[in-house]
């Protein structure tokens, strides 16, 4: 028997990409560490990127033009990052590099959610929610932090099973209304329930909130590596990135998996058609479940990620504001497209963030805003630039959602490939003579009465 | 034929289905004079432990204001994800539209006194603002999308972000703190009530009757009959139900089903501005205080049934007496639970009781036409 | 020959519609079966009822003697029963080979642990399956559509790989509803024959619907139920129900 994956190395186009990115993370590697010049590097690693995408780009296939597309945001964010690093904006790319980890686990799960099977979940704060509260609550209560953790995702888990199974055989939009309302009524309990309040060493707390959360590796960092020469850039926030990249990596593995797999195209058929799934004998319910409790389980490492980021989670930070967070980079990232998360989380937080660094009372911009406003309103408050970055985050939703539903980096088709039996690709169909005048006549579709 | 082939008993859906089939069924009812007998109960053990009490004027009149206001809101709601077949998320924000522009008549206004006529002329300029932004909104996203024929998912997202907008371009220009709508002082009116439970049993006490909360009631018991009205009797409302019922159709018989989609939109989004002015009156206004209202009002449309406006009426009514009935029994229960801060599940009760119809019975009271 | 679906007093209303009202009918194994009938009688719905879409009100439907009544969908399909769908619907942002790869049962990689655990059983497995599809497209002569998506097939194409679909589940009984609605009359034809070549080869019994008489017509057509508001009004071999006067007045009557 031949091996699927053959094909895919000897693939002349992959080669190509394969080199492209060598060089290109070469380039990098060696003007950052050898050379230290790094503006030189970007710009190089640019002009490899530039021509990647302008070399006979119809050769490409949809899967190379994303891995292109993906590897140019990430070494240029990672490029940014590195030429940051001596400048005042450092402590903005190391906060921007913690929440792009937390929403690319948060889009992963929507992704195998909505993006793989279909299902509307409004509902991915409520996973978050439990992931951080029971991966706090566990490791405030003296719980080692990475026994804290997998609990804290085995709940989001569990949650999430549940609530599929009770409601998952609703219409969209009713299991879209039922999982915001269950992330409100999570929220409330947060906000009143004193079991949900806790600090080291005390259960008795006033305000709600669950304080002083202990973050993972923190002694071994301050212990060891703190000494070791090599990491003299490093501080504790950006070592937590790493260790949230990490935690990507995983969840990105194992999606992947699913996601190109025969069980990832089962999935997507139940996202295609529900109906036509169950009659060709699948059980739909039980996919969804179980894909409800994946997703439950990255955006359940999201929320402990979160409560690691703050180190002292209250009901704000769970807001619905965080779904549609979620949502906007999933739509961004393209949905179906796991690579499509982390593009589209690095770009939401960037624009969500960017404009705090313009956020100067100075500015002409802002000057000239609030000027305006004060004319519309003469009583108003100075304008705060937080509702400004909603504005454009919903803006930027609602028009990816009209002008380019596919998203940064679109769905890549699943094609098995074997030696010797190659088809030709898809959107590239050269019609035969037999089927062309076969469908001659047939252009007026079927328009049977559709009463099912 | 081979038994081999014939197995893979679907277990998890064969199980669902049982208990979903005990729900709908004879056994419903079973689950629901078990809840009453409980409440029930509970009740007596309430009385009993002489610290359940009820103003049962205070109860009505609380509970009816609170519905006026779920209602408004839920009215056009039913109304848009009837005809549009959506779930609007952005629909409580007209409602802080409504409430803003209150807030606007009061700072144009600034050099006099406000007199009592403000309020209405307040409502008109909310309902007429809410109801254009309403309309701006279908125009800028909804229309757009709906054209590219995307899903009912696609419009649900798109409607989350623009509610977004909505409630930050507000933020913009009014601050995220709250505002009062200044108008003119009013003197409760002092009203006798039964206060049932206690050592007594049942006290007479006087209770003072907000005006803001009257005028909410009465204000939105004329708008609805006058929607039940036009809906009914004229040919517009008949032109609209008959769009809601089957847009295509409507199409095909002469029917402008774009004005119509406007319309609805207006009437909705207006409806949801007038409960925001009615809101304003009484209570401070912040940009968020919208959102809160949202999911209360898709429990009233979901328990009225989608499209079903009787529906929503009744709907709205019971949840809001459920509500304010569950501050009695939340309050007392804290004792006997030696807890605090038990009240504050009051608010969940709406959400609760959302769930509980969309599991049970997802056709709501009165699934079906807006012309119920 | 025996018997492979037995429907006994069959009931299915909507509301006041009498979709099917006292329904009973016989199909013998390894027979061309047509259900004929005007628009809106009700075919549609006995074959969602059939396969487990839409629940009966009342009666009995026995497969190979299993009842189906009480059945989910997967069950009915996992007994040998498949069917189509009168708008034929494709999961339109796949590929043909993935549309219909799909419906294969006891794959290796429908269980999650297995394309984690056991990949290269699971990779075998999707070998052969893609040998099967690929030899069905040829029969079928569609091979050069395989890697196209299906939103990008015209009516006539999707109808074939509409067959093509249904025919990797190794049914023993295939319903198709108007399997050649919006086609046109050169590739109905062809449709026909093809259906036809793919009963003898694969043993299959064939039921399917149409709303012409045209089919009645044919010689391949072994048995014919016409139907009419819920009900089988005639029935018999072709060359007898052309003349019974029932069908006529259904047809003409209208
Ligand atoms: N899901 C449904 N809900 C309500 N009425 C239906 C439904 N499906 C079919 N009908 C009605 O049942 C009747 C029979 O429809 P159908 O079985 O599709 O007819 P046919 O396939 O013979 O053209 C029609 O009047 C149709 O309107
Ligand atoms: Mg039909």
């Amino acid at each position: 028997m031949s091996k699927l994956s053959i094909n895919k190395i000897l693939d002349p186009i992959r080669i190509d990409y394969k080199i492209a990115s060598s060089i290109s993370f070469a380039i990098m590697i060696l003007f950052t560490f050898a050379i230290k010049n790094t503006l030189l590097a970007i710009i190089l690693n640019a002009i490899a990127l530039v021509y990647i995408y302008i070399q006979n780009d119809q050769n490409y296939t949809e899967k190379t033009v994303n891995n292109i597309k993906l590897l140019a945001t990430v070494t240029n964010f990672l490029l940014a990052f590195i030429i940051l690093k001596d400048t005042p904006y450092s402590l903005f790319m190391v906060e921007a590099l913690l929440f792009i980890v937390f929403y690319t686990l948060l889009a992963l799960s929507l992704n195998v959610g909505n993006g793989l099977t279909g299902i509307v979940n409004f509902g991915v704060v409520a996973q978050v929610t439990v992931g951080a509260v029971v991966t706090g609550l566990l490791s405030v209560r003296g719980m080692p932090i990475f026994f804290a953790f997998i609990w804290g995702i085995l709940g989001a888990a569990i949650f999430s099973g549940l609530i599929a199974m009770t409601t998952l055989r609703l219409k969209d939009d009713y299991f879209a209304i039922v999982s915001i309302t269950i992330g409100e009524i999570f929220r409330q309990f947060l906000n009143t329930e004193p079991s949900l309040r806790a600090r080291p060493g005390s259960n008795k707390l006033t305000t709600p909130g669950i304080l002083d959360i202990p973050q993972p590796l923190a002694g071994f960092y301050n212990s060891t590596l703190i000494n070791i020469a090599f990491f003299d850039w490093m501080n504790y926030r950006l070592f937590l990135g790493f260790i949230g990249a990490f935690i990507v990596l995983i969840a990105l593995l194992i999606v992947n998996v699913i996601y190109y797999s025969p069980y990832g195209r089962l999935l997507k058929s139940i996202r295609e058609d529900e109906l036509v799934t169950n009659v060709y004998g699948k059980e739909v319910f039980k996919y969804k479940v179980i894909i409800m409790m994946i997703s439950g389980l990255i955006a359940g490492a999201g929320g402990a990620m979160l409560a690691w980021i703050f180190l002292v989670i209250t009901p704000e930070n769970f807001l619905p504001l965080t779904t549609f967070f979620a949502w906007t980079a999933f739509i961004i990232g393209g949905r179906g497209n796991n690579k499509g998360m982390i593009v589209g989380s690095i770009i939401f937080v960037l624009l969500q963030r960017a404009s705090r660094l313009l956020d100067n009372a100075d500015s002409l911009f802002m000057r000239g805003l609030n000027s305006f406003v004060k004319f519309a309103n003469p009583e108003a408050p100075s304008v705060s630039i937080s509702y400004l970055q909603l504005i454009v985050v919903g803006a930027v939703l609602i028009l990816f959602l009209r002008f380019s539903p596919r998203g940064m980096l679109p769905e890549e088709a699943y094609r098995p490939e074997i030696r010797g039996k190659k088809l030709p690709r898809a959107g590239s169909q050269a019609k035969s003579v037999q089927t062309e005048e076969l469908d001659n006549n047939a252009q007026t579709n079927n328009k049977g009465d559709n009463n099912l | 034929m081979d038994k081999t082939e014939t197995e893979m008993p679907s277990s998890i859906s064969r199980i669902i289905d049982k208990y979903k089939d005990f729900i709908k069924t004879k056994d419903a009812s079973v689950i629901f004079y078990g809840l009453l007998v409980f409440l029930l109960v509970i009740t007596i053990i309430g009385f009993r432990s002489q610290n359940l009490t009820f103003n049962i004027t205070l109860l009505i009149f609380a509970s009816l204001y609170i519905a006026a206001i779920y209602l408004c809101i839920s009215l056009g709601l039913s109304m848009t994800y009837k005809l549009l077949d959506f779930a609007n998320f952005a629909h409580a924000e007209y409602f802080i539209i409504g409430a803003y522009t209150a807030i606007m008549w009061n700072m144009i206004n600034d050099y006099r006194d406000p007199v009592f006529m403000d309020i209405f002329i307040v409502i008109v300029l909310g309902f007429i603002a809410a109801g254009l932004v309403a309309i701006l909104g279908d125009i800028l996203v909804f229309k757009p999308l709906r054209k590219l024929n995307s899903s009912s998912e696609t419009l649900m997202i798109s409607s989350i972000g623009w509610g977004i907008i909505i409630r930050n371009v507000v933020s913009v220009f009014f601050g995220a703190g709250v505002v009062y709508f200044r108008w003119v002082e009013t003197k409760n009116i002092r009203i006798k009530s039964v206060r049932v439970g206690g050592a007594d049993f049942s006290t007479s006490v006087v209770y003072g009757l907000n005006v803001e909360y009257l005028i909410a009631i009465l204000v939105t018991i004329f708008m609805v009959i006058a929607l039940f009205y036009v809906l009914a009797k004229t040919k517009m409302g008949k032109a609209l139900r008959a769009t809601s019922d089957n847009i295509s159709l409507a199409e095909s018989s002469g029917i402008k089903t774009d004005r119509m989609i406007n319309i609805t939109w207006f009437i909705g989004g207006g409806l949801a501005g007038v409960s925001g002015v009615l809101f304003g009156l009484s209570s401070p206004i912040f940009p968020t205080s919208g959102f809160i209202y949202l999911l209360p009002a898709f429990a009233v449309v979901v328990l009225g049934g989608i499209g079903s406006l009787k529906g929503s009426v009744v709907a709205a009514v019971i949840i809001a007496f459920s509500q304010n009935l569950s501050v009695s029994y939340l309050s007392w229960l804290e004792g006997p639970l030696d807890r605090s801060g038990l009240i504050a599940y009051q608010r969940v009760l709406p959400f609760v009781i959302l769930i509980i119809v969309i599991l049970i019975k997802p056709q709501g009271l009165y699934g079906g036409d807006l012309d119920e | 020959m025996s018997n492979i679906l037995e429907i006994k007093n069959l009931y299915k209303y909507f509301g006041g519609i009498r979709a099917i009202d006292n329904l009973s009918m016989q199909v013998r194994e390894n027979s061309l079966t047509a259900l004929i009938g005007p628009n809106g009688c009700g075919k549609s719905t006995l074959f969602n009822v059939i396969s487990g879409v839409l629940k009966a009100d009342s009666g009995s439907i026995k497969f190979n003697g299993t009842e189906l009544i009480g059945l989910q969908p997967n069950e009915i399909n996992h007994l040998g029963l498949s069917r189509t769908f009168q708008d034929t619907k494709l999961f339109q942002n796949l590929t043909v080979v993935e549309n219909m790869m799909l419906p294969p049962k006891h794959q290796k990689g429908e269980k999650l642990i297995n394309i984690f655990k056991s990949k290269e059983k699971v990779d075998e497995m999707e070998t052969e399956l893609l040998d099967k599809a690929l030899d069905i497209l040829d029969l079928l002569e569609i091979r050069h559509m395989g890697y196209e998506y299906t939103k990008n097939l015209s009516g006539g194409q999707s109808k074939l790989v509409d067959l093509a679909r249904i025919l990797m589940s190794d049914p023993k009984m295939l319903l198709l509803d108007e399997p050649t609605a919006g086609v046109n009359p050169a590739l109905t034809e062809k449709l026909f024959q093809k259906i036809f070549e793919m009963k003898n080869k694969l043993n299959l019994t064939v039921m399917i619907i149409e709303h012409d008489m045209d089919v009645i017509m044919r010689d391949e057509v072994d048995y014919v139920f016409v139907s009419n508001l819920g009900n089988i009004v005639a029935q018999g071999i072709p060359k007898e129900v052309q003349k019974n006067k029932d069908v006529i007045e259904a047809y003409l009557g209208k």
